[in-house]
């Protein structure tokens, strides 16, 4: 084999090393659109007796183990901003259509353009992060609720077409929301509660 | 050309190829090792690092082959693995495994400052209490203010109880009597009793 054959095979190897890579990031990637991964955390306040206020923390994880969802299991927004629940690259329930999650997006600002080959969004504005631990409507049924309002940021990239007519698109965001909630074990009383959501993913979309 | 200089040109391109492939298919051999080189200020190891009962100890921060990769990739290429490192993390956080904790608790010392920050974010994920000394020993070592209250804030997010676990004293059965109660509550607020007519 001549040095040009085996520097070009070297070469392919890497080449054939990120796309592998590649194809496993865009696991979120479903029908053609990019699910972004959702990180919840988050704090209840509650007496826990004379003076004494303590919290309690909530995740995407305990959540996902409540409902009882396999483990590795990632809830993740998708179409819609509705919440899903997603194992190994399949969807597996949607937690809007259960009555679990209830997230609305309302847009105040957004600037978009092309950034050389790149597209470029970004916006911000008011956020509704709601969750009903029982699917139940009147919040008083379920065991756990947290219903949060806040502000968040979003921020999307979108590459040039490849020879395939796919393009690279990367969604992140990020919200802060203050509510009240219930939990039910430790008191029938309304308590403060607070969150920080985080998401972002990327993968390859056919335009 | 000499058979000698042919010999080290493709020795280089496959070192830098194998740089390459150990560093982007880290997910598939816990312990990982870093992904990519080293552009900006990391935070510094700690010095001796905390017991943790039943997880593996993470890797040590670069490895040798970092180098290589620094001139390797593009911008693109890096943010690829940046991208993939995070999707991994996600994962990770996810599950309950050692390894998988072992996995997040490297990337807490990963060159980048992305990855340091998911790596964050999956710990607190993740849960449990092992991290707690890891991530407060970090913050002690670390000279980056935002990094290091991050570090500090998941330690303590740790540290607290989850929502699902406390005022569990209760048996199921209480917890449904209370539950069945609430309910009575609010079916009578929907529909009050009539009120006297005189």
């Amino acid at each position: 084999m001549k040095l040009n054959q085996i520097l070009t095979c070297a070469v392919a190897a890497g080449a054939m090393a990120f796309v592998s890579d590649q194809a496993q990031a865009a696991g979120t990637v479903i029908d053609n659109y990019l699910y972004v991964p959702m990180n919840i955390k988050g704090t209840f306040n509650y007496v826990a007796g004379t003076g004494k206020i303590k919290q309690a923390t909530f995740t995407s994880k305990s959540i996902v183990a409540y409902e009882g969802y396999p483990k590795g299991t990632v809830l993740a927004i998708g179409p819609d901003s509705e919440v899903y629940a997603i194992n190994k690259g399949i969807i597996i329930d949607n937690l809007y259509s259960e009555g679990y999650f209830d997230i609305t997006f309302s847009e105040y600002i957004e600037t978009d353009g092309d950034v050389g080959k790149t597209y470029v969004e970004a916006d911000s504005g008011k956020i509704t992060v709601d969750f009903y631990s029982d699917g139940y409507t009147t919040l008083t049924d379920n065991q756990y609720v947290f219903e949060g309002t806040g502000v968040y940021t979003y921020g999307e990239t979108e590459g040039a077409d490849n020879s395939k007519d796919y393009y690279h698109q990367t969604s992140q965001f990020k919200s802060i929301t203050g509510g009240f909630g219930y939990d039910f074990d430790v008191s029938d009383e309304e308590l403060p509660v607070t969150a920080i959501t985080t998401g972002s993913a990327s993968g390859q979309l056919l335009d | 050309m000499r058979p000698k200089i042919v010999i080290i040109i493709v020795l280089a391109g496959l070192a830098g190829v194998t740089g390459i492939l150990l560093i982007k298919h880290r997910g598939a051999t816990p312990p990982p090792a870093a992904p990519i080189a080293i552009t900006e200020t990391k935070p510094a190891a700690p010095q001796t690092a905390p017991a943790i009962a039943n997880v593996p100890p993470p890797a040590p921060a670069p490895v040798a082959a970092a180098p290589a990769a620094t001139n390797t990739l593009t911008d693109e290429q890096r943010q690829a693995a940046i991208d993939a490192e995070t999707d991994r993390l996600q994962q990770w956080a996810m599950n309950d495994d050692p390894e998988s904790l072992s996995n997040i608790l490297a990337d807490l010392t990963s060159p980048e400052k992305e990855i340091r920050k998911s790596a964050i974010e999956a710990a607190e994920q993740y849960g449990g209490t092992n991290a707690i000394p890891i991530l407060k020993n970090l913050a002690a070592n670390d000279e980056d203010l935002e990094e290091k209250t991050a570090l500090l804030e998941a330690a303590n997010f740790l540290s607290l109880p989850s929502v699902f676990d406390i005022g569990k004293s209760t048996t199921p059965a209480d917890r449904e009597a209370r539950r069945q109660a609430r309910l009575q509550n609010h079916s009578q607020t929907q529909n009050p009793p009539a009120a006297p007519n005189n």
